[in-house]
């Protein structure tokens, strides 16, 4: 049931990162709650993979997770996170800012919540990169290599195959204060280019009350990029910005697929943005994977129940249903989650060991995998 | 054609940014800046645009929370524009509003029961405790909650449950019209369409009219019957729900409706983008106010404000040109 699409993006790839039984609970004045419930899935190389469902399945606490992120009332109670076969969750505090600032980065929904507001948003991105000593050899790189791609299109300036000759000799050397500043700036141009900001010398300069919300995101998710992570995590990124910028949004994510290396996780409630960009999707509901398969087999085949519910209930802007669909009750409080199968108590076809056995993720075809008893288990 | 039960004319909202060490007024915030449209009888009216369009500020202004600056509001053939004080009181029984945020909306001290008796306590439409007690429940029920939830307290409900009161408070006064400002916005997707099926059923036994602001065009595809289209202030299109979806007329109206995520993977397109952001409604750029952003602006546009014309019976916009998107062929209207 796989189509072409997802066969020549998907399946082949490797695996970047890897969740595993992962169980989170928090503890709060009432009660634990338990967030996540063995959660397990994994990311492949250069894929959007969507991590769907509705608010309190444990979408932003299984991020929050991966990189580190998790507030101090939280615990991990079991399981691993492999970031390329290295697990995270057995990592100190300074190993994790390490993998942070290398490997996972994150976009969230509120820029302005983590866009300092006292600093030119420029000299912000250049600073994650003028920080790490480690990264000064790939900046010269990096400068390099856009040098000869220049070169290679339309030729150097005098000025700039000087600079490329002078470059090659700092390959190694120590670089002096303002010429790493100087070099971080470029790059930080470059990458404000990547994500279409209008303008970058003069964006490179202005404060983030000054840009709209799209732009805004836009600052995110170049300074997510600009050191060139493993793994992105975006958070409902395009929630708080109007349908018109969240396609400007999606285009750019979609456009720069090709152009980075990053898998990118993208936590949505919208599953629009999700048939719109993603290549696989991981379907949440209460603390637990529910489904996992490619975006096109999940949308023409939804095997759970929930997912089925899911799909139905969505208002379409393309058609007109005369009877909109809903699930009956509301979401679980995760204080006393329901026994068996947390979605049980909502689901139309429950039968007698639901509220028994918890269902295990099972492959029911190549690729597809359900955690319902109807499907075994 | 169907009696209209309210018709807002050229209505204009604007607030004064006041500023310095004298508190002059230095600009105005052109909320709402010279919209026009009305609801008939019956039906649900949605009022759709991206965020600072107004059309909240329409909605609240409409049902005279506060006070237009100018143009006028004609409720069921009365004017209202500037009624005050203890005027308002009966038109307050017949208008109602439902808000966005279930968890802002309900005072948080007031159990369920005192919120839907106060009303009918207000306008005297109930004689008695007994009497109120037995609409509440009715209220209650027709909301799809339990008797015993009268007795709580809005905390220990959910965002849908939350929400069903609020209606239940609306439909406390029996109106006639109820504003429904983004009433599912803040609710899950499972839960939504809760609600929805709710309105509508309401609607067909209650006979209510609705105006159903949203931001969300999925949404107002499956529940309203005609549709306003706002931008920066002014309603740019009206028409029928189906022939705004199968063929919208102002470049704004299409652009808005092409850049909806489909949830279809097979329907999977390139979204087309709308470049640049909302002009600010401080600064209304003259002439069209869309047309910095749109792809067919000519030199005209920028010189005459487009006024509203009939392009399609029943469809109205306010554009120029009548423009065949397929041809890019443009009719001067």
């Amino acid at each position: 049931m796989t189509s072409q699409a997802s066969v020549q993006r998907g399946s082949d790839h490797e695996v970047v990162l890897e969740v595993k039984g992962l169980k989170v609970s928090f503890h709060t004045y009432l009660g634990e709650v338990k967030a996540l419930d063995g959660v397990d899935f994994e990311v492949k190389r250069g894929e959007v993979l969507g991590l769907v469902g509705e608010s309190g399945c444990g979408k932003t606490v299984t991020a929050l997770a991966i990189g580190g992120l998790l507030s101090d009332n939280a615990k991990v109670e079991a399981g691993q996170i492999l970031l390329e076969g290295k697990d995270l969750l057995k990592e100190t505090k300074d190993e994790l800012r390490q993998t942070r600032l290398r490997e996972v980065s994150f976009v969230f929904q509120d820029p302005m919540t983590f866009i300092n507001p006292v600093l030119s948003v420029g000299s912000q991105i250049a600073e994650i990169l003028e920080s790490d000593k480690g990264f000064q050899a790939e900046l010269v790189e990096y400068r390099i290599a856009e040098l000869a791609r220049a070169e290679s299109k339309a030729g150097l300036t005098p000025a700039e195959v000087e600079e490329k000759r002078s470059l090659e000799g700092l390959k190694d050397k120590k670089l002096s204060k303002r010429s790493l500043r100087r070099l971080a700036k470029l790059r930080t141009l470059d990458y404000m280019r990547t994500v279409r900001l209008p303008d970058p010398e003069r964006v490179y300069n202005m404060y983030p009350f000054e840009l709209s919300g799209g732009m805004r995101q836009r600052v995110m998710i170049a300074m997510a990029l600009v050191r060139r992570p493993k793994v992105l995590l975006a958070d409902e990124i395009t929630t708080a910005l109007d349908v018109t910028v969240q396609a400007q949004v999606l285009r750019l994510l979609a456009d720069l697929r090709g152009k980075i290396d990053a898998s990118v996780v993208l936590i949505t409630h919208d599953l629009g943005v999700v048939s719109e960009i993603c290549d696989r999707v991981v379907v949440m509901y209460a603390g637990n994977v529910v489904e996992i398969a490619d975006v096109e087999e999940l949308f023409a085949n939804p095997m759970h129940p929930y997912t089925q519910g899911l799909l139905a209930s969505i208002p379409r802007p393309d058609v007109f249903t005369k009877e909109i669909k809903s699930i009956s009750g509301s979401v679980p409080n995760l204080i006393s989650p329901p026994s068996g199968c947390r979605f049980h108590p909502r689901c139309p076809k429950r039968f007698e060991r639901c509220p028994l056995v918890k269902p295990p993720l099972i492959e029911v075809e190549p690729g597809h995998r359900v955690a319902c008893l109807l499907y075994g288990g | 054609m169907a009696e209209a039960l309210l018709q807002v004319q050229d209505l204009y909202k604007w607030y004064p940014i006041k500023g310095g060490l004298l508190g002059r007024t230095n600009g105005f915030v052109k909320a709402v800046d010279g919209a026009t449209l009305s609801a008939e009888k019956g039906e649900t009216l949605g009022v759709v645009g991206e965020s600072g369009c107004g059309k909240t500020t329409l909605g609240r202004t409409a049902l005279r929370l506060t006070q237009p600056t100018k143009g006028q509001i004609l409720f069921d053939g009365q004017d209202i524009t500037s009624l005050k004080g203890r005027k308002l009181k009966p038109l307050r029984r017949r208008m109602q509003i439902v808000f966005q945020d279930p968890y802002a909306s309900l005072d948080p001290r007031q159990t369920v029961r005192s919120a839907l008796t106060e009303p009918m306590r207000i306008h005297g439409l109930a004689k008695g405790r007994a009497e109120a007690e037995r609409k509440a429940l009715d209220l209650i029920s027709k909301v799809g909650l339990n008797p015993d939830h009268l007795a709580r307290y809005p905390h220990e409900f959910s965002g849908g449950q939350r929400q069903r009161i609020a209606v239940a408070r609306a439909l406390a006064v029996s109106p006639d019209f109820i504003v429904l400002d983004e009433p599912t916005s803040s609710l899950d997707v499972s839960v939504q369409s809760q609600i929805l099926s709710l309105l509508k059923a309401l609607q067909k036994d209650l006979d209510l009219t609705y105006m159903f602001i949203s931001h969300n065009l999925a949404v107002v595809r499956q529940v309203c019957n005609r549709i306003a289209v706002m931008y920066l202030g002014r309603v740019v299109e009206m028409a029928e729900t189906e022939s705004l979806f199968r063929s919208p007329k102002h470049p704004y109206t299409k652009a808005l409706l092409a850049s909806v995520p489909i949830p279809d993977p097979k329907k999977r397109t390139e979204l087309a983008v709308l470049e640049g952001d909302v002009p600010s409604p401080v600064n209304i750029p003259p002439g069209c106010r869309f047309r910095p952003r749109c792809e067919f602006a000519t030199g005209r546009c920028a010189e005459v404000s487009p006024p509203m014309k009939e392009v399609r019976p029943g469809q109205r916009i306010e554009c120029l040109y009548d423009i065949d998107f397929a041809t890019r062929k443009k009719t001067e209207l």
